[in-house]
């Protein structure tokens, strides 16, 4: 299947809107040709006329419908160009911001390892970038070409009645600009254009890099080496750039020696008509100011089609996004969550990456049970908490839920009423870069600042964060940044504790903390995690809140 | 939305003259080549003209004035050169400005440092680096040769239709001026749109790169179909600010093109009534089918470049809507001056004292952060070269503020740090951050970040030392194993692990960690201890900021960092050097 097809079918669903602006585009571009030819062809008339008077001819010359012709393209050439801009410009951008979040939707319903095929910069490229580059589609490459076709076909049937060969020949250049102006230039720039693209991300993925990783860079003095690549990398695009701009301007200009050439050719043929008496002197005026106004319908032709590879592989890019797919199946006809249930690892397999780490494990976690899983890094406890929190599914085995003597498989329910049931404090602190009560107001969206206060004195952040100028409107930095290690940790596990769910998960809840804040933390965790299910996952279990039993993960 | 000052509207002007300065010359072929388009351009309209006179008035015989056809091919193809020529000189001047201020924004990132960086959007940044810096190119490409055009290109036709006939040249006079003049008022409009549209771009991509990577979190807050909405309106908002940007910029060329429209159907009619002898004053009588229809046929091209620069004023509108916001980033000082712009002024200290004993002198230290108050209070420490240095105290104290000092990421609001005798950040030294830095690249590069030229020798060295060794044998393709961003395929251990054998590639006696233990568990642990050993026994001087009380056992120094006062180092049992 071609590359552009998804998305020209993505246009033709409102084939209405694309007509109209079809439409106004012809009317913009006849009248523009009108308005020319007709001025040509009325003062040749004018001046014929004049001409056969000074004879003492007795010729009647209709002045006033001419002239309003003449007004009228003049008027008809101004509101169908502006109508037309806005009407189309509106169109594509409709689309785009629609397509965005399309985009976006599909992204927030993969799984966290499929998203991760692509790096984040490259997420943000196809989502801006990638998207901006398709309004060329429309704009450029499919209204302007086909409406110039149209346009040369009526003006070429018109000019078919007077003079078929001259009609002919016009109808052969015309073709054959047309042809050079948009399948050639596509052909010459397609390669350069599509590698573009490609530079442009690379160059994103690597000033990203080089800002986040300012500070391992600055001091180890290699930042300048890192610059240097990336100005390597802009460099190459540049030249890439320029063969781009060569290839345009180098059309641009075949373009206009070749319709200026028809025009000249046709002037030579129509002055020839003329005197064998086959065309009237205005009409040999009319045929040549006529085609000459085709200058301006071709116009911008050479320079969109030079940058098709652009959009070819912008399209390309995002049809391998939109190609993407969760691992996880969300049942079309979900069960009903039970109230009190005991979840339940049967027979799990866990591979990281090439090594089984995991062979038949068996594990159970019953309501109101606090169970910690403790072991060495590297081990797979997380995959074993990414399992009961669904973010993934297990490769071998089964995740069952067992309530009412019933037992059911995890995959049954609807993955957001289960993913509701779960606090899930990840290894990693995932923080916005926002304010410090809009990342907390991620678990509750309507939490009032009491609410915020209270879970930050749970983790002992409260007093640190009152004495922040802004205090809960601390701005946190990109992922956190801003906050230390200790602070973000805490951060987000106020932030689990505020979702306030039955079923919660810990995974390394004290890493980043000192021994005082532990201490300090551990008892009001106790207490939080009194009535709930708790899987708590650490190398020891003195970095764990109060457990009721433990599991070595050396021992399964 | 900030509403640019006038002064700063001239200062964003002034920055695109000095860039446009650098390129003059180009420039001025650009616009040459332009000027030399108009004349041929008006040499062949005459000539047609004279052709159809020729041909309609005086009834000669095609042959005779075959060389006229001839002529015309000729200008046809020096036309065309002249465009092209215009065309790739201006575009390639522009290519070189680019290249220029993408170098100096790279420039003034470094100069800005890690610590300041920390308040900024990298999505944001990479966005201002790639599309608004291109958003320049048009300026200079199109823009400004078209300035010149737009005001010499019509003075030629005018001049010759002046000559021809006083009345059409007064025509297109009048209709000229009013063109500008409404241009102006949309493109002031134009302007402030463009900004707006530019703070939003780097808005959303922001918003995009932060639900990127909290993608998770998102999920399992069961905020997915929130964050989709905030997409979408986000993504509307996009549209509508584009939208209002794009029917100014289409208004000021509709105002153009109703004017020229105007005034060809006025000239077509003034001269047809003309030629009719309809119109008994002026210059009229004497006008020609010759030369009516060639002050016809130059009219479009009268305002040919006004339109130009009519569709090319969005360019202009873009650009300064870049340069805004380009600007302002170019005039951010370091809040503490870091450590490139330093490291000059204090080299004559460096000098001085580049034979000192000590890995680190501090004197009355103290720092104070914008939005956080008093960091540090005053201190004053000194530790011998090779030693280890624990800094602990409760998070928040300041640990990695003072880290950030030594590495000469910031400096201190008063007293005085030396690292090796000289100024923080002369010398390469080793920086683990909090977060393990692990790019989407495989093993080797990422080890090679901070040492490209490490063999691989060193890099499974390193690997083996930091215990990975196991791990790497693992891979499929050893080194070259590809690693996902942020090291989403290691754990949080392994991932800590290989930064820290990065660390060990460079050849820096200085080694700043801050937290380097904190997820890991205990074996890993006892493996790092170790590894910090075989640091310290190659003579390395080891700063580190934790809470592991095991650390305790290594270190020959300790610095105990209270919320708000520093206690001088409790040295437990200095070892003297």
């Amino acid at each position: 299947m071609h590359p552009l097809k998804p998305w020209l079918n993505l246009m033709l669903q409102d084939k209405k809107r694309l007509f109209i602006g079809a439409f106004l585009l012809l009317i913009t571009y006849l009248s523009a040709v009108g308005l020319l030819a007709l001025s040509g062809w009325f003062i040749t008339a004018t001046g014929v006329t004049a001409l056969a008077w000074a004879a003492g001819l007795t010729i009647a010359l209709d002045i006033y419908g001419p002239g309003g012709g003449i007004r009228f393209f003049a008027l008809s050439r101004t509101v169908a160009r502006y109508g037309e801009r806005v009407y189309n410009h509106d169109t594509v951008l409709r689309l785009l911001a629609k397509l965005r979040t399309r985009l976006f939707k599909n992204l927030t319903l993969l799984d966290d390892q499929t998203a991760a095929k692509f790096r984040a910069s490259q997420w943000v490229n196809r989502l801006i970038t990638d998207v901006d580059t398709l309004d060329n589609l429309y704009l450029r490459l499919l209204a302007p070409p086909l409406v110039a076709l149209l346009t040369v076909i009526i003006l070429v049937s018109f000019l078919a009645f007077f003079h078929l060969q001259l009609a002919g020949l016009a109808a052969l250049m015309l073709l054959l600009t047309l042809g050079i102006s948009t399948w050639g230039m596509a052909q010459a720039g397609k390669a350069v254009s599509y590698r573009l693209v490609a530079q442009q991300e690379a160059q994103r993925s690597l000033l990203v890099e080089q800002i986040e990783g300012l500070g391992e860079l600055q001091a180890s003095h290699s930042l300048a080496k890192h610059q240097e690549q990336l100005i390597t990398a802009q460099q190459t695009e540049m030249s890439d750039q320029q063969r781009l701009q060569q290839v345009a301007a180098w059309g641009a200009g075949l373009q206009t020696l070749l319709l200026q050439l028809m025009v000249a050719a046709c002037l030579l043929l129509a002055a020839e008509a003329y005197q064998k008496g086959w065309l009237t002197g205005p009409m040999m005026v009319l045929v040549p100011l006529a085609l000459m106004a085709l200058q301006e319908v071709f116009l911008n032709l050479p320079a969109a089609f030079a940058s098709y590879g652009a959009t070819l592989a912008a399209a390309q890019r995002l049809n391998k996004t939109e190609s993407l797919e969760t691992h996880l199946i969300n049942p079309s006809k979900p069960q009903a969550l039970p109230i009190n249930f005991t979840l339940r690892w049967q027979n799990i397999n866990v591979k990281l990456g090439n090594q089984q780490v995991f062979n038949n494990i068996n594990l159970s976690l019953k309501p109101g049970e606090k169970l910690a899983l403790l072991g060495e890094s590297g081990l797979g406890k997380s995959t074993l908490a990414r399992l009961a929190a669904r973010l993934s599914d297990p490769q071998a085995g089964e995740m069952l839920v067992e309530a009412d003597g019933k037992q059911l498989n995890l995959k049954d329910f609807s993955l957001t009423d289960w993913q509701a049931q779960i606090g899930y404090l990840t290894q990693q602190s995932d923080l916005f870069a926002t304010s410090i009560a809009e990342n907390l107001r991620l678990a509750k969206v309507d939490a009032t600042d009491a609410e915020l206060w209270a879970v930050l004195e749970i983790v002992d952040l409260q007093d640190e964060v009152a004495a922040f100028p802004k205090q809960l409107n601390t701005w946190v930095g990109e992922t956190g940044r801003q906050l230390s290690g200790g602070q973000a940790r805490r951060l987000a596990l106020a932030r689990v504790i505020l979702k306030d769910a039955p079923l919660v998960i810990l995974d390394e809840p004290f890493s980043s903390l000192d021994l005082a804040t532990q201490a300090i933390i551990r008892p009001q965790l106790d207490i939080w995690l009194k009535d709930r299910t708790a899987l708590l996952l650490a190398h020891d279990l003195s970095a764990l809140p109060h457990s009721d039993q433990h599991i070595h993960l050396q021992d399964l | 939305m900030a509403i640019t000052e006038p002064n700063k509207a001239r200062r964003n002007r002034e920055w695109l003259r000095h860039l446009a300065s650098g390129e003059r010359n180009s420039l001025l072929v650009t616009q040459l080549a332009g000027i030399a388009q108009t004349l041929v351009i008006m040499a062949q309209l005459a000539l047609m003209a004279w052709l159809i006179n020729e041909v309609i008035v005086n009834q000669r015989p095609l042959a005779e004035i075959l060389s006229g056809f001839v002529g015309l091919v000729l200008l046809l193809l020096l036309r065309s050169g002249l465009q092209i020529l215009q065309d790739l000189t201006g575009q390639a001047a522009a290519n070189r400005i680019r290249l220029t201020v993408r170098q100096t924004l790279l420039q003034q990132l470094a100069l800005l440092g890690p610590v300041h960086l920390t308040n900024e959007s990298a999505a944001g940044l990479t966005s201002q680096w790639l599309e608004q810096v291109d958003a320049l190119q048009n300026y200079f490409a199109r823009y400004l040769p078209q300035m010149t055009l737009a005001v010499i290109s019509p003075l030629f036709i005018l001049i010759l239709t002046f000559y021809l006939d006083w009345v059409a040249g007064v025509f297109l006079l009048i209709s000229a001026p009013l063109i500008p003049l409404f241009m102006a008022l949309v493109g002031m409009g134009a302007e402030r749109l463009n900004q707006q549209h530019f703070v939003l771009l780097k808005r959303v991509s922001g918003q995009f790169l932060d639900s990127v990577r909290g993608l998770t979190s998102l999920q399992l807050f069961g905020l997915s179909k929130q964050a989709t909405q905030d997409v979408a309106s986000a993504a509307d908002e996009y549209r509508r600010i584009n939208m209002r940007t794009l029917k100014l910029a289409f208004l000021s060329s509709a105002v153009l093109e109703f004017f020229s429209s105007i005034a060809i159907a006025a000239v077509a009619m003034y001269i047809g009534f003309g030629l009719l002898g309809y119109i008994n004053w002026g210059p009229a009588a004497d006008l020609t089918l010759f030369s009516g229809l060639l002050i016809l046929l130059m009219a479009p091209e009268y305002f040919q470049p006004l339109r130009v620069l009519a569709q090319f004023y969005h360019d202009r509108a873009s650009a300064l809507g870049a340069a805004d916001s380009l600007v302002d980033l170019l005039e951010v000082q370091p809040v503490t001056a870091s450590s490139s712009s330093s490291k000059n002024t204090d080299s004559k200290t460096a000098e001085q004292n580049s034979t000192s004993k000590y890995a680190l002198e501090a004197q009355d230290l103290t720092l104070n952060y914008a939005g956080r108050g008093q960091v540090l209070a005053a201190t004053s420490f000194k530790l011998a070269k090779g030693e280890l240095l624990l800094i602990t105290g409760r998070t928040g104290s300041g640990k990695s503020s003072l880290l950030h000092l030594m590495a000469g990421f910031m400096q201190p609001t008063s007293g005085q740090l030396l690292v090796n005798g000289k100024t923080p950040g002369s010398e390469p030294l080793i920086w683990m951050h909090q977060q393990a830095f692990i790019i989407n690249a495989s093993w080797a590069d990422n080890l090679r970040l901070a040492a490209p030229n490490a063999s691989e020798e060193a890099l499974l060295k390193a690997i083996e030392a930091v215990g990975l060794a196991p791990l790497l044998a693992q891979q499929k393709d050893g080194l070259n194993t590809l690693l996902l961003e942020r090291g989403k395929n290691l754990s949080g251990g392994q991932a800590q692990r290989l930064a820290l054998a990065r660390a060990l590639l460079t050849p820096s006696k200085l080694v700043l960690l801050d937290e380097p233990t904190a997820s890991l568990d205990a074996r890993s642990r006892q493996q790092i201890y170790a590894t910090l050993e075989a640091l310290k026994a190659q003579g390395c001087t080891l700063i580190i900021a934790s809470h592991e009380p095991e650390l305790e056992a290594f270190a020959d120094q300790r610095l105990a960092l209270t919320d708000q006062h520093l206690k001088l180092p409790t040295g437990i049992a200095h070892a003297p050097a």
